[in-house]
């Protein structure tokens, strides 16, 4: 049992922020994230047994994690492919160059379809494998990555655009 | 590698280091700069990605996840508690009804449950130093008495007729030996005036305060005897 706590404590400490950040843009929402982390640990908590291999946790939890958000949508029918301002807003003012630059990719990142958005999610903070996402997310390897092609894509075709917008404004 | 496979091969991953793509990128300056460049858009997206994590969630989750064995654990030994109550609660109310309550639902059940224990406990010959007086003196306790001898008593004793305080009295009868019970009022059995099973055969009769049984052979005239008892108790207060 204590080994069981020992293990489990250290497994909040290693991923509890992966898996919230991993949460929150799947649901772009703080305290939706926070309760679909709380979900996923407990579910994790229970099954703690099943998981044998520590290196393998974080794609466990991840899984549990969908799952959740899977089982919610189920419970609830949200609207969450609309991209939701307010929730994203984290107090602009006094914020450096750097947050406000952040703070507007976030917006663009938010505004990618979904599944384009997961793969890189995964990849930049997960820090997965094509081969890996691919398995998490139950799709081939090429699929996989053709759609962290066009998530880097939009994301790069926005950032030309608005230097356009910001070069045209100050000429 | 054309230059369209290598743009998708970055976009799709600027920290790809297979051998093909060192290779291409090793070949072309400005793939290079390309490859570069990516790698510092990924850095802002993953800086936008890291996104901060509320305070305190970690020990949010450990305090969660304690509280949530805890309530399953006191759930459980409550549980048990309750189970292990129940378990003894039946097994006294087993033992309880056991002991003190009548296994048997009428008189005639239990005479002849009675009757059938003691057979062959009982000399069939009278003893002759039973005086009126001693029968009477045995029977005080259930108020009642004999006013005449009602025949050639072999025994006379005190019993528990189904956990109540009763008579025995044994009688020699004209076949085999008559048995008669002395009882208080039993209401907690089903009157019978006449029963019988293969060997034996009863009547009894109730009285104010009690009632009296009487077993014997199926050919005894236990009416005969009936009448006798009859004439002859006597209940007092």
């Amino acid at each position: 049992m204590a080994s069981k706590q020992v293990r489990y404590e250290a497994l909040v400490n290693a991923l509890h922020g992966d898996l919230y950040r991993y949460a929150y843009w799947l649901v772009h929402d703080k305290h939706v994230a926070e309760d679909l982390v709380q979900e996923t640990f407990l579910r994790a908590w229970r099954a703690l047994d099943s998981l044998k291999d520590e290196k393998a946790a974080k794609s466990w939890l991840i899984t549990i994690l969908r799952r959740e958000n899977a089982r919610r949508f189920e419970r609830k029918q949200f609207e969450m492919s609309e991209y939701d301002e307010p929730a994203i807003v984290d107090h602009i003012s006094s914020t450096t160059e750097q947050q406000l630059e952040d703070h507007w990719l976030r917006a663009k990142i938010a505004q990618l379809p979904e599944e384009y958005r997961e793969p890189l999610v995964l990849q930049v903070l997960g820090g997965f494998s094509g081969e890996e996402i691919a398995a998490q997310l139950n799709l081939n390897k090429n699929t996989v990555m053709t759609r962290l092609f066009r998530a880097r894509n939009q994301l790069r075709d926005a950032v030309e655009k608005d230097n356009e917008i910001k070069e045209r404004n100050n000429g | 590698m054309d230059e369209l496979e290598l743009r998708r091969r970055l976009y799709a991953n600027p920290n790809d280091d297979s051998e093909e793509l060192k290779q291409a990128l090793a070949d072309d300056k400005n793939s290079r700069e390309f490859a570069k460049e990516l790698k510092l858009f990924d850095e802002k997206i993953a800086s936008a990605l890291d996104v901060d994590v509320p305070e305190n969630l970690a020990n949010k989750l450990i305090l969660r996840q304690s509280l949530h064995s805890h309530q399953v654990t006191k759930k459980k030994s409550r549980i048990h508690l309750a189970m292990a109550a129940s378990v003894a609660f039946m097994v006294g109310l087993g033992v309880t009804y056991l002991n003190f309550s009548p296994a048997h639902t009428n008189i005639a059940d239990y005479s002849l449950a009675h009757y059938h224990h003691e057979a062959g406990s009982f000399p069939k010959v009278a003893n002759a130093n039973y005086s009126l007086a001693s029968i009477n003196n045995e029977m005080e306790n259930l108020n009642v008495s004999f006013i005449e001898k009602v025949g050639r008593l072999i025994s006379v004793d005190g019993c528990f007729f189904d956990g109540m305080d009763s008579m025995h009295l044994v009688f020699e009868g004209e076949y085999d030996n008559i048995t008669v019970f002395i009882i208080p009022q039993a209401e907690h059995l089903a009157f019978d005036d006449k029963f019988s099973d293969d060997t034996i055969q009863g009547i009894s009769k109730k009285y104010p305060n009690g009632e009296v049984i009487i077993m014997g052979d199926k050919k005894e005239a236990l009416d005969l005897w009936q009448e006798k008892i009859d004439s002859s108790i006597q209940w007092s207060i």
